[in-house]
């Protein structure tokens, strides 16, 4: 009996890999990136890649497990939303507005500590951010949309 | 003649101080940095959203997030950001939220005031960031 529930497990595993996740596509070469056309301090820029950029940007980093169901669709969702809601990769394209709302949102997401989002430090020493981290970041955020308008 | 070089001298020392003058009528003028709501936004502010967000409002989150009466004690790059939100949210239809609308329905805004609030939003927005 439990021989039989235990294949019928595995079998179920087996045949949730062949329903495909859609993961948004990885992109190395992006013009318009935030990192790549502003002079942004490296310890900053260390958080934003290490915390922030496998979601919110082109350049995520897929681990292993992004390819085995039932997390590839959580990760897949993650990446997916991440990206709508502010993708580092297109920041020149962005106009002013868009630019200033999302250096606020990330300072108050960040402060609050909704973002980076809960469970992802589990598996992401690098988003770990300390106390000074996100300090270092919140500052950041608030003289760079300053220096945008100049 | 006399009388002649007393005109000029006159009509000379009108036109000096009308130059030196002039510059500081203008700088009497409101800064551009200077922040106004107009009363038809106003109105509908008060409708629909200042409810929830103002400085004294009960309702912590919704006052975290946009409190319409301190809006112009922001710094400029703070208040582009709020401008730019309020644009998005009321577009968007995000806001008011649903709980609102099921409680309040005569004070949702209408199509007509959602827009203004966003040509609003964006005319501010435009003014503000002007190089």
């Amino acid at each position: 009996m439990a021989k039989k529930i235990l294949l019928g497990l595995v079998a179920v595993l087996l045949l949730m890999q062949l329903v495909p996740a859609n993961r948004p596509p990885v992109k190395q070469d992006n013009p318009a990136d935030l990192l790549a056309n502003n002079s942004v301090p490296e310890a900053v820029a260390q958080i934003l890649r290490g915390a922030c950029y496998d979601c919110h940007s082109n350049e995520t980093r897929y681990p292993w497990y992004a390819y085995v169901a039932p997390v590839k669709w959580l990760v897949a969702d993650h990446v997916e939303e991440g990206r709508e809601h502010l993708n580092f990769s297109d920041w020149q394209a962005m106009d002013i507005g868009d630019q200033l709302e999302a250096l606020d949102e990330l300072a108050e997401e960040v402060e609050e500590g909704e973002m980076p989002l809960q469970g992802y430090p589990l598996v992401h020493p690098e988003a770990r951010l300390s106390e000074e981290q996100r300090q270092l970041l919140i500052d950041w955020a608030g003289q760079f949309a300053d220096q945008l308008l100049e | 003649m006399k009388s002649k070089t007393t005109l000029f001298a006159l009509l000379a020392g009108l036109f000096l101080l009308a130059a030196f003058t002039l510059p500081e009528i203008n700088s009497s003028v409101p800064e551009e940095g200077e922040f106004e709501i107009p009363e038809n936004i106003n109105a509908i502010f008060e409708k629909s959203c200042f409810g929830c967000h103002n400085s004294e409002s009960d309702y912590q989150k919704a006052k975290d997030k946009m409190m319409i009466d301190k809006l112009g004690d922001l710094k400029k790059s703070k208040l582009v950001a709020k401008l730019n939100k309020i644009g998005k949210e009321v577009s968007e239809g995000e806001m008011p939220p649903e709980k609102f609308v099921a409680k309040y329905p005569d004070r949702v805004p209408t199509d007509a005031e959602r827009q203004a609030l966003v040509d609003w939003a964006k005319n501010a927005i435009k003014t503000l960031t002007k190089k």
